[in-house]
């Protein structure tokens, strides 16, 4: 249950800094001055289905929805009003809950298309219930042109012992835009959970991930594709938080920063139920226009000497030399070289989803890379 | 940067465990305690008879002290109560230039440190603080002959007025968080050296500084000014006795490198398990300058340092290194921090942590790379060794790259001695113990190829010491 | 057969805990090493009546063996008779659990000892999967190694015998290494057969009287299977006990086990010399089953 009286006001947009030198890495203010009555309803820019065969869900900027899920009133078991002032405000401008319930050895499979406002803020928070032994998959689109909305989502998903959940956001938008969503997975015993992202621009999109797993021999995977045009910025958080023994948590992001602002923060957290776990976190930042700027902050917290392995890995840089010659000397130019690494790294995220579908999200974002790439 | 033979020094740090044993007795001319307000800061300078505008500086950072708040990344210093400490705390001793001349009491830490020793034999130049002072300064006269300036630094606001408003609290500037304006406000002792252009120092300076007291607060300020083409080595070891009630340490070390000069800051920290240890260390570096920080942490209850280079000028480079070893149910927050300004800035920052029988390590860096800092090129490496299950290690890397042409690289490693290592070791004929220190030191082994020999061979005595007892007796 | 040469002494010899310590007489006597006391025991490793689990799984029952100095015995077995669980058990590794039986090296009972002291008493293990250990580097712990068996040091890692690098070095090419060896991360990125070379060399450098060579051979060409060959021939004149755990025979051409034993079921069901090989080669494993229900009866 939420607390209606809670004085919003008082709540920080963060409970703890970022860093010594920067308050913050989010663009809070952005976000708290664009929120107001959603106006509108903004122009997609993917208008694809994405899952083929999957069941439809269409959310609209006035919190009101279509489609097969079920209608609660509004309520959020992984987040809390105190946990900043924007997740505050959201929670409490919810107008209902969407529960979509995966039963025991079901298989779901789910495309939600969120479409956002013109101006103001727009609100709506999921609950997936996924049962035991079964299998849910997920995709969240969300995309606008020439949109200064702010689109939110809240999602929380609860998945049973030997169940699956794979979670897709895709979240496409140009300068204006300032989609939020959070995402809170909560994993049982052998459980697998993955979520993988395609977030392109947004003047700030903000996409939060986090994952925790108890229970044993559980996986939890995040593979995401960013990108940033100059003027826009995407903030992604990527969290783990690895309770379980025998368990496999992976975190992999891939930004291509093509002069716009590129910020990740992935924590993996490894506790001590985290026996013979294997735990690695790692990315790598390509700046391909100029002006870019790029803040990654792997962090890692290992309590005890119980898991397996524990480490992560940055690297921020132009494209590497050696990767432009080796395709140079297979005889591609420079455009058509970044062309395949961001053709493989999409891939690699969208893949189990619709081929052409895939097609139109790369053709946009190929679109976007402007075309005197100078690496 | 060659220098020559400093075992017997380094051996000094290590023997500095043996003095801590005992609690010195010596007489106190001045005790300042309580609150930290306007009438201490004022009572602390007059003591010191400190011109006007040391006065005013120490009270401007007083008013950032008041009004920054607490930095909320810390944790593990809920005991300390800043009010209660004692701020100022001179012994009754005159600065001594001969070490026959300091007090008995006083001269028995010194000796047991085996200072004199390593004075006669490797030292440029050293001072020993005790408490809020410097009591004994000895500068060799090749310094004097080449013009190195080292005195305390209340000696240099006074003879050397320009030079230290020039850089005094410019490097590190108080108002960056609450500690650092507390120390600006209270600062006490602490050495001023100023090396001349092309000078090299072919032998290491070295300042002990020593607390006697419980409930002592010690602000020591080290300002090391190394002019254009010149050399310099530093070595730090700071020990205190144990005692029941904690003591805060909260010193500061600003270096100024100009172009194309060497300078090389070692410390071994060493302080009694009850020490609350606040350091700030920062150096700039001008064009071509080279800075190294080598950081051991080793003893303190709680320590927070990072060891900080700002490359200010064109192919500037620094190399920071740290060394933390959290034995026993002990907190180091530490970590690298490099800010990139000058193109073509080079820097490498290697962290390796040891946490065992619940100890904690938390490595906190920040690489910073500046719009139009080109070329920059930043690796760091932060490697953890866990030893037991009740211990633990966290890393919070912050890489901030807003240069285009910049390539920084992170990357973190948290390993574990396996039981298969171990008896493997073992079947050698290797107590458990043995195996486990030969493993820690094989873990710093890249760091360790890195520092001077006998740094290195102070860090292996020191692993040695700490978890050679581990386990069953060999 | 085992028990024929046993003799139960009265006296106690104060060999380690001693009161009315068994002590085991064939054909040599000596003073006991430790007290200098005309106690006498003989120069073998004893395993007696062991049984021992890995993770609260049995896999040994009953094992007995005996190995004098100067011999090789040879163990031979299909996977998972317990070959590694046994030389891992006789080392010390701390995941075989021993319940029952004992381990006797020259007359003392080491079964309770941790296994730096099982090593310091003449057993060492050439692990048949060596693990990797970065940041040790094999001279590191060879030069440890050798100051716990000088006994007094004050420095574990000084150099206190100058011809201690040579001998690395030498046992290193004998090994079909060369000296780079000396100053690699153990194992860390090595070949198996590296890694068995490497064994190898460090049982040249320590000179332990009892060698267990888990599976010395696999992974080696035939230079290296001439290397292990020789070196359990060189072993054997010099008086160490060899037990040499194998799986092929291809190793004897190399070098002339003295007897040869079967483990199967966790258990010694044959023990012969040669002809015992020949039959497993030709046959496999299949004919013990019979032998080993035959023993659990008799």
């Amino acid at each position: 249950m939420l607390e209606r009286s809670a004085d919003i006001k008082d709540v920080p947009y963060q409970r703890v800094r970022d860093s010594p030198t920067l308050k913050f890495y989010s663009s809070w203010e952005k976000y708290e001055s664009g929120m107001g009555e959603p106006v509108g309803i903004a122009n997609p820019i993917i208008n694809e289905r994405m899952l083929r065969g999957a069941e439809l869900v269409e959310l609209r900027p006035d919190g009101s929805y279509r489609g097969s899920l079920e209608e609660e009133s509004p309520s959020a078991d992984l987040f809390s009003v105190t946990e900043g002032r924007i997740l505050a405000k959201h929670l409490m401008s919810l107008k209902s809950s969407l529960k979509l319930k995966v039963n025991d050895g079901e298989n779901r499979r789910v495309e939600i298309i969120y479409l956002a406002p013109e101006a103001g803020s727009s609100h709506h928070h999921i609950r997936i219930d996924v049962g035991r032994g079964s299998s849910a998959e997920i995709a969240l689109i969300s995309s606008a042109r020439s949109s200064a909305g702010v689109p939110i989502t809240t999602m929380e998903a609860f998945v049973g012992e030997g169940s699956k959940l794979r979670i897709w956001r895709v979240s496409v938008f140009e300068r204006e835009g300032l989609p939020i969503s959070w995402l809170r997975v909560s994993g049982r015993g052998a459980s697998e959970v993955e979520v993988r992202n395609v977030l392109l621009g947004g003047g700030a999109s903000f996409a939060s991930d986090e994952i925790s797993l108890i229970g044993s021999k559980s996986a939890a995977k995040m593979n995401s594709f960013l990108m940033a045009m100059e003027g826009e910025k995407v903030d992604h958080l990527t969290n783990i938080s690895n309770n379980s023994p025998g368990s496999n948590a992976s975190i992999f992001v891939n930004g291509f920063n093509f002069g716009g602002v590129l910020v990740h923060r992935g924590k993996l957290k490894v506790t001590r139920e985290a026996i013979e776990s294997e735990n690695k976190l790692s990315s790598i930042f390509y700046r391909i226009g100029s002006g870019s700027k790029t803040y990654s902050v792997p962090s890692l917290e290992v309590e005890g000497d119980f898991a397996v392995s524990a480490s992560h890995e940055t690297s921020v840089s132009p494209l590497p030399e050696i990767v432009l010659f080796y395709m140079k000397s297979r005889g591609l130019n420079e455009r058509e070289s970044l062309e395949v690494m961001v053709r493989s790294s999409l891939s690699k995220v969208l893949e189990g989803m619709d081929g052409d579908a895939i097609e139109k999200v790369i053709s946009e974002i190929l679109l976007r890379a402007p075309s005197g790439i100078s690496p | 940067m060659k220098v020559e033979g400093k075992a017997e020094l380094l051996d000094t740090i290590s023997s500095s465990s043996e003095a801590a044993a005992f609690s010195p007795r010596y007489e106190k001319a001045i005790e300042i305690r309580g609150k930290v307000d306007r009438s201490l800061v004022e009572e602390i300078s007059r003591e010191k008879r400190e011109p006007e505008w040391m006065l005013r500086l120490r009270l401007k950072a007083l008013e950032s002290y008041n009004k920054l708040p607490a930095p909320n990344w810390l944790s593990g210093i809920d005991e300390l109560d800043l009010d209660e400490l004692i701020h100022y705390l001179k012994p009754d001793a005159a600065l001594a230039r001969s070490w026959d001349d300091i007090p008995e009491g006083i001269r028995r830490v010194y000796e047991s440190l085996k200072l004199p020793e390593a004075e006669k034999r490797v030292l440029a130049g050293i001072s020993f603080q005790f408490e809020s002072e410097t009591v004994y300064l000895g500068v060799k006269r090749m310094l004097e002959e080449k013009k190195v300036i080292m005195v305390p630094m209340e000696e240099a606001v006074i003879r050397y007025p320009d030079m230290v408003k020039q850089y005094f609290s410019k490097v590190f500037p108080y108002a960056e968080h609450k500690f650092a304006a507390l120390h600006t406000a209270l600062w006490s002792g602490g050495v001023f050296v100023y090396v001349p252009k092309g000078v090299r120092i072919p032998q290491p300076i070295e300042a002990f500084f020593f607390m006697a007291s419980a409930l002592e607060g010690q602000f020591e300020h080290t300002l090391l000014i190394a002019d254009e083409g010149s050399e310099l080595q530093f070595i730090e070891g700071c020990s205190a006795p144990m005692y029941k009630r904690y003591s805060f340490h909260d010193g500061m070390v600003e270096i100024y490198a100009h172009k194309g000069s060497k300078v090389k800051f070692v410390t071994l920290q060493n302080w009694s398990g009850n020490v609350i240890n606040f350091n700030n260390k920062r150096a700039v570096a001008e064009g071509g300058a080279y800075v190294e920080w080598l950081e051991g942490s080793v003893g303190s209850k709680v320590t927070y340092v990072y060891p900080s280079t700002i490359l200010k000028g064109n192919d500037s480079s620094t190399s920071i290194y740290t060394i933390t070893i959290s034995n026993g149910k002990k907190l180091k927050d530490t970590g690298a921090k490099v800010i990139a300004i000058g193109k073509n800035a080079r820097a490498k920052l290697v962290s390796k942590s040891i946490s065992a029988n619940g100890g904690k390590n938390v490595y906190r860096g920040l690489v910073r790379i500046n719009k139009g800092a080109m070329n920059a090129v930043v690796a760091s490496s932060c490697d953890s060794l866990i030893l037991d299950g009740s211990s633990s290690s966290y890393t919070y890397p912050h890489n901030q790259v807003e240069e285009d042409t910049a390539s920084i690289t992170h990357e973190a490693r948290t390993g574990r001695i396996s039981e298969e290592q171990l008896f493997y070791m073992r079947s050698r004929g290797l107590s458990e113990g043995e195996a486990k220190s030969l493993m820690v030191l094989g873990f710093m082994e890249d760091v360790l190829i890195d520092v001077p020999f006998e740094m290195a061979s102070v860090l292996n005595s020191v692993v040695q010491l700490e978890f050679s007892k581990l386990g069953g007796m060999g | 057969m085992f028990a024929l040469f046993r003799i139960y002494n009265s006296r106690s010899c104060y060999l380690g805990r001693g009161e009315g310590q068994r002590q085991y007489i064939r054909d040599q006597y000596f003073p006991c090493r430790r007290c200098n006391l005309p106690g006498v025991y003989a120069l073998t490793l004893q395993i007696e009546d062991l049984y021992a689990e890995i993770g609260g799984k049995a896999v040994l029952r009953g094992v007995n063996i005996e190995l004098k100095r100067g011999e090789v015995l040879a163990l031979m077995g299909p996977n998972g008779s317990g070959k590694t669980t046994l030389a891992n058990a006789v080392a010390g590794s701390p995941s075989v659990i021993v319940k029952r039986g004992k381990i006797v090296v020259d007359g003392e009972d080491i079964t309770g000892l941790p296994p730096e002291e099982r090593s310091l008493r003449g057993i060492l293990l050439l692990f048949q999967q060596p693990p990797e250990i970065p940041g040790v580097k094999l001279s590191t712990l060879m030069i440890a190694a050798y100051n716990k068996r000088r006994g007094s040091y004050t420095d574990l890692l000084k150099v206190t015998d100058p011809s201690l690098f040579s001998k690395m070095r030498s046992s290193l090419y004998a090994a079909g290494l060369n000296e780079d060896f000396l100053f690699r991360d153990l194992n860390v990125g090595f070949s198996g057969g590296e890694r068995k070379r490497l064994e190898l060399a460090q049982a040249m450098i320590l000179g332990s009287k009892y060698l267990l060579m888990d599976e010395p051979d696999s992974g080696l060409d035939v230079e290296g299977l001439k290397a292990v060959g020789s070196f359990i021939e060189d072993a054997r004149k010099e008086g160490r006990g060899i037990l040499l755990i194998t799986h092929y025979t291809r190793l004897f051409s190399a070098v002339r086990p003295d007897r040869i034993a079967i483990l199967f079921g966790g258990k010694v069901v044959v023990e012969g010399g040669l002809e015992v090989a020949e039959r497993v080669e030709k046959e496999g494993y299949s004919w013990l089953e019979g032998l080993e229900a035959k023993r659990v009866e008799g």
